[in-house]
């Protein structure tokens, strides 16, 4: 790596005066070119998470785990560590808390195209024995003279297979090019330079926007990727993908504008959180976006009703009337011809009535969807797969208009699942309406078993299903199940209006443990046929997984369009049942 | 020559001799054969039992456990809840890897390939799965019965466009089939006798799934059958076929073709003690079967390597012999690939086995195989790794490895060439890595090709 420039080296090991170590700030250290930063400043607070995290200790107890750390791989790993401690005279927590004591950066510059490391350890003694033991441990390997050293102004620099590294007092330097570790080096050795990243105005206003204190943090220079040509299909605007378009049209559109991104990551005994931050201005959002905004960018999603059992929630605001009709600005022309031929289908479907226009048109943009457990208690034929089941909730325009005209088209499509069902074979749907004393109506359809089946407790897949439509007042629900459209029809008063935003996905751990523990049986003969394990293999495999998912609360992934900024949050929290 | 057979020398018990003794060697030939391969300490087992009794005990194994059954049929239950036929594939491989019951599992194949039916097709899980039973059922049983319930079966009809059968428009088609492919051979009726049969079959149909008899449109007049006449009905017309002199001679070539030699046919001399046997005996198959596996002929040179390794008997035989599991359904998958997919046979006609399962294509998927097998993180050799399930048997060296393999997969003697190069590739230390390239190198050999 820097050997072919030893003899300038020297010279300068020569000229090297004292290091400025008081001046090295891990952003000074950055060159200013660079477009993705990242940190962990505390990393011993994320290492203490993992290793005294009371999940650890669950997971340990768990018999798959005990088996797992028998095995002789794992042996052979633990040999190894224990080889490795000796060398270096303390535990591996140790050891890794010692050499990340004061955090972990890692950058992309695009002066020179190169990525760095840099690990701030405890104190440069500490980071002198891991050098020198290291070493000796990796002469000890294979191919010991695959690692080559050459000095730069004073610093022995090392190369193992084309990973380059230096370590300068309590700093280790790991890169993949010499000219980017020449300027890591430079500044390391003189303490600050004329330049760095946090001179970086791009950067600047980044950092403002940093909350508090997070697990990590980092930065990407959205401006200068867009500039210098990188994944320009991201910030090409188009995504050519109704289904992308849908989900994240939007964020597309802020990204062909704003100058940078920042992403956040908490990281707890309780939750797991990453946020993805962009500046956003209301001003960017071309009008074929609007769709996924709404007005001023203030459009959120419904608040939905909380029923029991809830597995899965979506909360959006998507006008996808307008981005039906808008398809011709959005996508090219091979997805706008489907579109278009789409559009006829449904338009006969519908009774000529336009789909875009007329269908999607008298829905509000707010759209809900809603998954929960089934209750199989009352249920006969019981399916031997056991799904959740499902509904969109939609809102209508004009309830008195459209329920007649739904109620028609719904009815006109359980005929056609009868005659292609006849065709193949499969069960009739038989429909049935029913008017709740809430003024509510609701259609349902429900498949007839054959003579026989009808106790059975593993009929086919589509014995989940009894598909139907609810009506009540604006609300609108198409469901997999007539208990769930019952359900939602039932409790339609409109919950109280707090949600704020743009998109809310929750997913349901406990129930997740619970649809899945419906399905266990299943599960262990799929896990028979594809991992070749015998019954009581794949019981354990599938105990573990169940119990690990009830080790989860929840995960939800939120996105917020604020005045000035756009919040993407994922998030996990532990502690479940 | 097979001509030069007698027929009483080569349906006689198995008498050994210097040249066909009983050992380990021919003990796994007959677990290659009436089933898919043996472990060492099974076939050792077998050796100090006898080959008589150790024929009899692969006959008493056929009755599986009811554990075992419970467990199969739970993981059936499962494939079939998902519709998707591809299910049953990946379960029959796991079937055929873990049962005790060798034979019945091996017969079965047989009956799959002699009664084929594709479930690509039939396109129904629950309908060639049912079908699959029937063969297990009746594997090692009475041919009669079995081959009227094969005529009343759905996934049957459906393959063969005999869904609809009605007095005015008979269907020929499993007419056609039963008389030429499922009893009785080409050359053992007339045209006439499979438009008359045809005609016993009208009014037999599927409807949703089930086997029924519409008696509206069944033809009541009489019919003409292979010289016997009468007003008959569909059961009729396959008591008719199956009581032929020739339904015997058949079914007893076919079977001595599967678990004797590929080629060539059997003689009509060489197979008529068996024909009589199987008359004998009501046309019931485990007597017949039992004579073939304690036969002279069967540990001859004219039986000994003289079968080509089917895909499954490849796959399946070598996991067997070292305890192996995999991912079932890649197996599956890769033998259909291989040209031998379960519940996909190619046509009504099976596999024609035999040199045919062998070509430039096949013979590097089954190198691919082999590798895939090795390299796989899910395939466990008596659920540990190759390396140490060898050692745990002992096969502790390269030579007690050939060896090894020669006893237990080898159907033929491994040539000098051959082992020089599987020593060479093993080296002196026997890392797993190199392990896996000599066990690979031994089962591309051309001789392990041979069953």
């Amino acid at each position: 790596m820097f050997r072919n420039c030893l003899p300038a080296v020297i010279l300068s090991a020569l000229c090297c005066s004292q290091i400025h170590a008081d001046d090295r700030s891990p952003v000074s250290l950055f060159p200013e070119t660079t477009v993705l930063y990242v940190e962990i400043p505390h990393p011993t607070d994320v290492i203490s998470t993992i290793f005294d995290n009371p999940l650890r200790q669950k997971v340990e107890a768990l018999e798959p785990y005990k088996q797992a750390i028998r095995t002789e791989g794992y042996r052979g790993f633990l040999a190894g560590r224990k080889f490795v401690e000796i060398q270096l005279g303390m535990e591996w927590r140790e050891a890794i808390e010692t050499l990340t004591a004061k955090g972990i950066y890692f950058g992309v510059d695009s002066a020179t195209n190169g990525v760095a490391l840099l690990i701030n350890g405890k104190d440069a003694e500490s980071l002198e024995l891991f050098r020198a033991k290291l070493l000796e441990i990796s002469k000890l390997g294979k191919n010991p003279d695959q690692i080559k050293s050459g000095d730069y102004r004073g610093i022995t620099a090392y190369e193992i297979n084309k990973a380059k590294f230096a370590v300068v007092d309590d700093w280790l330097l790991i890169t993949n090019k010499p000219e980017t570790g020449k300027a890591f080096l430079d500044r390391l050795i003189d303490g600050k330079a004329k330049s760095s990243l946090a001179d970086n105005e791009t950067f600047q206003a980044a950092r403002k926007t940093q909350a508090g204190q997070s697990t990590g943090w980092g930065f990407v220079n959205i401006e200068a990727l867009r500039e210098a040509g990188v994944a320009k299909k991201l910030y090409g605007g188009k995504s050519d993908n109704p289904g992308i378009e849908l989900i994240a049209g939007g964020i597309l559109n802020t990204l062909q504008k704003t100058p940078f991104a920042t992403v956040e990551l908490t990281f707890n005994n309780s939750d797991v959180g990453l946020q993805l931050a962009v500046p956003h201005s209301n001003d960017w959002v071309t009008e074929e976006r609007e769709f996924y905004f709404g007005a001023d960018s203030q459009g959120h999603g419904p608040a939905l009703p909380e029923l029991k059992n809830t597995l899965f929630t979506l909360s959006a605001y998507r006008d996808v009337s307008e981005m039906w009709l808008r398809a011709g600005d959005l996508f090219d022309e091979r997805i706008n011809d489907s579109l278009a031929e789409a559009d006829a289908n449904l338009t006969t479907f519908f009774s000529g009535k336009d789909f875009g226009e007329d269908i999607l048109g008298s829905l509000t943009p707010q759209i809900g969807f809603i998954a929960t457990k089934q209750n199989f208690e009352n249920l006969l034929p019981i399916p031997a797969i056991k799904l959740p089941q499902f509904a969109l909730v939609l809102e209508l325009k004009d309830p008195e208009k459209m329920t007649r005209e739904l109620r028609r088209t719904f009815q006109s499509m359980i005929g056609f699942f009868n005659v292609i069902g006849a065709m193949e074979g499969r069960p009739q749907l038989e429909m049935d309406i029913d008017k709740l004393a809430n003024g509510a109506e609701l259609i349902t359809s429900t498949y007839i078993p054959e003579a026989g089946e009808e106790a059975s407790a593993t009929a086919p897949i589509l014995f989940n299903f009894s598909p139907s439509v609810g009506f009540a007042k604006e609300r609108f629900v198409v469901a997999s199940t007539k208990g769930l459209a019952r359900e939602l029809v039932e409790n339609a008063s409109k919950p109280a209006d707090t949600q704020s935003l743009n998109t809310a996905v929750r997913l349901d751990a406990n129930v997740l443990q619970a649809v899945l523990g419906d399905n266990r049986e299943q599960l262990i003969s799929q896990n028979m046929l594809a991992e070749g394990h015998d019954r009581e293999e794949a019981e354990n495999a599938i105990n573990l997984l169940l119990e690990f998912v009830g080790y989860f609360k929840d995960a939800s992934l939120k996105l917020d369009v604020q005045k000035d900024e756009l919040l993407l949050k994922f998030e996990v929290n532990v502690e479940g049942k | 020559m097979i001509s030069n057979i007698d027929p009483d020398w080569a349906w006689s018990e198995f008498e050994t001799t210097a040249a066909a003794p009983w050992n380990i060697r021919s003990a796994a030939h007959l677990f290659r054969r009436a089933g898919f391969g043996a472990t060492k300490s099974q076939l050792l087992a077998a050796v100090n039992v006898g080959p008589t009794a150790a024929v009899e005990a692969m006959l008493s194994d056929s009755q599986e456990p009811a554990g075992y059954l419970a467990e199969i049929s739970s993981l059936a239950n499962a494939g079939l809840a998902t519709g998707n036929p591809k299910q049953l594939s990946a379960w029959w491989t796991y079937r055929m890897l873990t049962t005790d019951a060798q034979l019945l599992e091996k017969l079965t194949l047989f009956w799959h390939g002699h009664f084929a039916t594709g479930a690509e097709k039939v396109e129904d899980a629950e309908l060639v799965f049912a079908q699959n039973n029937l063969l297990r059922k009746f594997a090692l049983g009475n041919f009669a019965e079995l081959l009227l319930e094969i005529s009343r079966d759905p996934a049957m009809l459906i393959y063969l466009d005999s869904a609809t059968n009605r007095k005015a428009h008979p269907n020929e088609n499993y007419a056609r089939e039963i008389m030429e492919l499922f009893c009785l051979g080409e050359g053992n009726y007339s045209e006439d006798d499979i438009r008359e049969l045809a005609r016993c079959f009208t009014g037999w149909e599927v409807k949703r799934g089930k086997f029924r008899f519409n008696k509206y449109q069944h033809d009541n007049t009489s019919k003409t059958i292979l010289g016997k006449s009468g007003d008959f009905g569909g059961e009729d017309g396959v008591q008719i076929v199956v009581q032929q002199n020739s339904a015997a001679e058949f079914i007893v070539s076919k079977l001595v073709n599967f678990l004797v030699m590929d080629e060539p046919w059997p003689t009509a001399q060489l197979v008529a003690p068996l024909a009589n046997l199987l008359r004998d005996n009501d046309m019931n198959i485990e007597p017949v079967v039992r004579r073939i596996l304690n036969s002279n002929l069967f540990y001859s040179s004219y039986a000994l390597g003289r079968k080509v390794r089917s895909p499954v008997e490849f796959a399946i035989g070598f996991l067997r012999v070292f305890e192996g599991s995999t991912n079932a359904f890649e197996l599956a998958e890769t033998m259909q690939t291989l040209g031998q997919g379960l519940f996909y046979p190619p046509s009504v006609k099976g596999w024609d086995g035999g040199r045919t399962w062998i070509n430039s294509s096949t013979l590097l998927g089954r190198s691919n195989l082999i590798l895939h097998l090795l390299e796989n993180e899910k395939t466990r050799f008596g659920k540990t790794s190759l390396a140490e399930y060898l050692r745990s048997i002992n096969a502790k060296s390269i030579e007690d490895i050939i060896q090894l393999f020669e006893d237990c997969l080898f159907a033929v003697k491994l040539p000098t060439a051959a082992r020089d190069r599987i020593r060479q590739l093993a080296g002196s230390r026997q890392d797993p890595r190199q392990l896996n390239e000599a066990v690979h190198a031994l089962c591309t050999l051309p001789e392990f090709q041979l069953c």
